[in-house]
């Protein structure tokens, strides 16, 4: 079992865009360990809606193929199963169960841990997967997102 | 603001504001479905004991029909 993570800049997100989306299948299941939601834009006086969601499709064609960097690995024969994606779906993937509800504010940095053993798991499923999704934003201010899962 | 140190909680969110204060607050996690929830004392929303898990459920329908923990649907 491995730890991975990865990281993306959503420059305008509009309501109901997949900001960053962890891609399983049915052989892959990524088990979310951390979350953070920050901006880097210029602070306002704005809020954003954001959702951590299962995802049951894919989506198509995302602008964005964030890196994924690997921090530990205890099983020698472990590799990278999850796939990350970024925003600019043309179809968004298909949004399943929420797995955690996030209103803030755009100066507030924000960071979901969960503890060990509570993890939000993937659905193990072809096309499955993690999302965290802007419900809405205030303004379209540009927001930054990293997850860290275990595989 | 801490309102957090739950011994049962299941996760955290932590805040940071521009002044570099941080708000913290605990999450509890539904034992059938897997959802997080931060836990807002004195909100009034209710949320179901399972007796079978011996852990809180989100009291989403699904989740109070049946008892289907989502340890035993990893460990499948």
């Amino acid at each position: 079992m491995s730890f991975y993570s990865t990281t993306t800049a959503f420059a305008a997100p509009a309501a109901n865009d997949t900001a960053l989306h962890l891609k399983c299948s049915a052989t892959v299941r990524a088990g979310l360990c951390e979350a953070t939601i920050g901006s880097n834009a210029a602070p306002v006086e704005q809020s954003g809606d954001y959702r951590i969601v299962r995802t049951t499709t894919a989506g198509t064609t995302p602008v964005a193929t964030p890196a994924i960097e690997k921090h530990s690995e205890f099983s020698p024969a472990s590799g990278i199963g999850a796939t990350a994606e970024g925003n600019g779906y043309t179809t968004e993937p298909t949004v399943g169960d929420t797995m955690l509800h996030l209103p803030l504010h755009q100066k507030a940095t924000h960071r979901f841990v969960a503890y060990p053993g509570r993890e939000i798991w993937s659905i193990v499923a072809a096309n499955n997967g993690i999302g965290l999704v802007v419900i809405a934003q205030s303004a379209a201010f540009a927001i930054n997102a990293s997850l860290v899962w275990m595989e | 603001m801490f309102n957090y140190g739950d011994s049962k909680a299941s996760g955290i969110v932590i805040a940071t504001g521009l002044d570099g204060k941080e708000i913290q607050q605990d999450t509890h996690q539904c034992c059938h479905c897997g959802r997080h929830w931060i836990v807002v004392k004195g909100s009034g929303r209710p949320h179901v004991f399972c007796k079978k898990c011996g852990d809180w459920t989100c009291s989403k329908s699904t989740c109070l029909i049946d008892c289907n923990p989502i340890k035993k649907l990893i460990d499948a």
